[in-house]
């Protein structure tokens, strides 16, 4: 009852392939938010040697025996790292990136209390203060933004502030502004080693990779930032395409069904013998 | 004893056997670069039925001629002798990843003729897929989702360092670290090769693969950010399920019309009353 099986393996990764279309859709206004996709392929084939040596001579095509399948898995979910679409904001805090696997550093605290550093391409930065009045450039989540010389921390009383094209934070004092920080803006040309964290950010594990984190990611001077002031990047998911993947998962997990529904009927048909 | 018993049973055992290869078809109708298999049947050798009697010839003594008579040929049912992979391209369709690619036959000398990507397997075995749907590993190698490596024309793994790496339709891959020819194989007869999971196939028989570009008459393209989808039909799966549902249904109800004579053989002949 081989067939049986192959169709309740195949549904349950097509229910993940389901999942991942719906995870797409809901962030489809996250900014920077990259839409992924997932790719299937074969499982284990089986030889059977289905005849007995006493018909051996006869002309076949393939090699001696069946080869039969076991079902699909899902092998890969591949995220599509195309810029989206920046949308203008006129908020002096956000900043969209430009270019193709270009990240922003972000210091995020870990569930041992320990300080990791993740990745992220949402530029809807907050200022946060800190207990001496002092400002901390931070994410929507509130964990704090990596500056060319450690985390972005000025001094509170303010006129103006805004971010320009370089990364560069200017603030204004009385009347006179200043770059008083840089954002930290980094390079990742192989996005594969990265692992999701939240929609939108990502943290490179040096352990399992064995390679170091320096090797993955290249600093990128702020001259070459290419960043686009008072403006976010949209994600880049394509609802058409999403509902079409949709479509065409849910007809082949109805037919898979179908597949399991006639093995069923075949068993009966055994039962049924006598 | 009633043959037929067991030629209708062989009938059912070979559509079962149609239906594991038809739903193993169905489950891979999303998995690129899938090559559905198609069921061949075949009917048990021929067996030629003779009639053995006795004929008595009313003499004096009484004479017992022994007679054999041929009544003619009969077979003893069905089973599934192949499983044949259908090697035919696949549709191309566009994904956006750098990492796809999808190879596109053109010229084939051979009607069975049919060009592979070369992979690695974890023996440090040659492989074949057309399965294009690969990734970049942490130290840069371009991999299946496995993680066997892709080969070069020449078998070694090649290094891209990073997935925005630039593929020709000639198969020429430009990056950063190798600038190399993707390894495509050419074989004559790929019904030889036999599935292992994975998407790969090994090459089962005495001819080995070529090099594609070396071969006469061999035409490729290959396609970046682009996938070969699976070449099954579902609307053709489903039809064949629904067939050989039924065919295996028909053949039960000739299981039981067996089973009811041989009922009667057993209860009613030599009844006494």
């Amino acid at each position: 009852m081989r067939n049986m099986f192959n169709a309740a393996a195949t549904m349950g990764q097509l229910q993940q392939r389901m999942d991942l279309t719906s995870n797409n859709l809901s962030n489809i206004n996250n900014h920077g938010y990259k839409s992924r996709q997932g790719a299937f392929s074969s499982l284990m084939y089986q030889q059977v040697d289905n005849i007995l040596g006493y018909d051996q001579d006869s002309p076949r095509l393939t090699p001696e025996g069946i080869r039969v399948g076991s079902g699909a898995k899902m092998s890969s979910i591949n995220m599509n790292m195309t810029t989206g679409t920046p949308e203008q904001t006129d908020r002096p805090l956000d900043v969209a990136i430009g270019d193709d696997f270009r990240f922003f550093v972000v210091n995020a605290p870990t569930q041992d209390g320990e300080v990791e550093t993740r990745y992220t391409r949402a530029g809807n930065f907050y200022l946060s203060e800190q207990a001496n009045g002092d400002m901390m450039l931070t994410t929507n989540a509130g964990y704090p933004v990596e500056g060319q010389d450690g985390p972005i921390v000025f001094e509170g009383d303010f006129e103006d502030i805004s971010i320009n094209e370089q990364g560069e934070i200017e603030v204004t004092r009385g009347g006179e502004s200043a770059i008083e920080a840089t954002l930290q803006v980094v390079d990742i040309d192989n996005t594969r080693v990265m692992e999701p964290v939240d929609a939108n950010s990502f943290r490179i594990n040096e352990e399992d990779l064995e390679v170091p984190v320096g090797e993955l990611v290249e600093a990128v001077a702020p001259e070459a930032a290419n960043l686009t002031p008072s403006a976010l990047e949209g994600s880049n998911v394509n609802m058409a395409k999403e509902m079409t993947d949709l479509l065409e998962a849910q007809r082949a997990y109805q037919f898979n069904a179908r597949s399991l529904s006639i093995g069923d009927q075949m068993m009966g048909l055994i039962g049924n013998m006598r | 004893m009633l043959r037929g018993f067991n030629t209708a049973g062989a009938g059912m055992i070979a559509n079962q056997r149609h239906q594991d290869s038809l739903s193993n078809n169905m489950s891979n109708a999303l998995t690129p670069g899938f090559k559905q298999d198609r069921s061949t049947f075949r009917a048990f050798p021929e067996m030629l039925i003779q009639n053995m009697e006795n004929r008595n010839i009313p003499t004096e003594n009484g004479l017992s001629i022994p007679r054999n008579h041929i009544v003619g040929s009969i077979n003893s049912g069905t089973y599934l002798q192949e499983d044949v992979p259908l090697f035919e391209q696949g549709d191309v369709r566009e994904t956006g990843l750098q990492t796809d690619l999808a190879l596109q036959n053109g010229e084939i000398p051979d009607e069975t003729g049919f060009l592979f990507f070369e992979v690695q397997n974890e023996d440090g075995e040659v492989r074949y897929t057309r399965n294009g749907n690969f990734t970049v590993d942490a130290e840069g190698f371009l991999t299946t989702n496995e993680g066997y490596y892709v080969l070069d024309e020449a078998g070694a793994p090649i290094q891209t360092g990073t997935e925005a790496f630039e593929v020709l339709e000639t198969g020429e891959v430009i990056s950063p670290f190798d600038q190399s020819m993707l390894g495509i194989a050419y074989h004559p007869n790929a019904n030889d090769f036999v599935k292992e999971g994975d998407n790969l196939f090994n090459n089962d028989g005495d001819v080995e693969a070529v090099d594609a570009r070396a071969a006469d008459g061999v035409n490729f393209q290959v396609q970046q950010s682009h996938l070969e989808w699976s070449n099954v039909d579902p609307q053709a799966v489903m039809a064949d399920m629904t067939r050989a549902h039924r065919m295996f249904e028909m053949n039960q109800q000739v299981v039981r019309t067996f089973d009811q004579s041989m009922e009667l053989a057993a209860n009613e002949i030599g009844r006494l009353r």
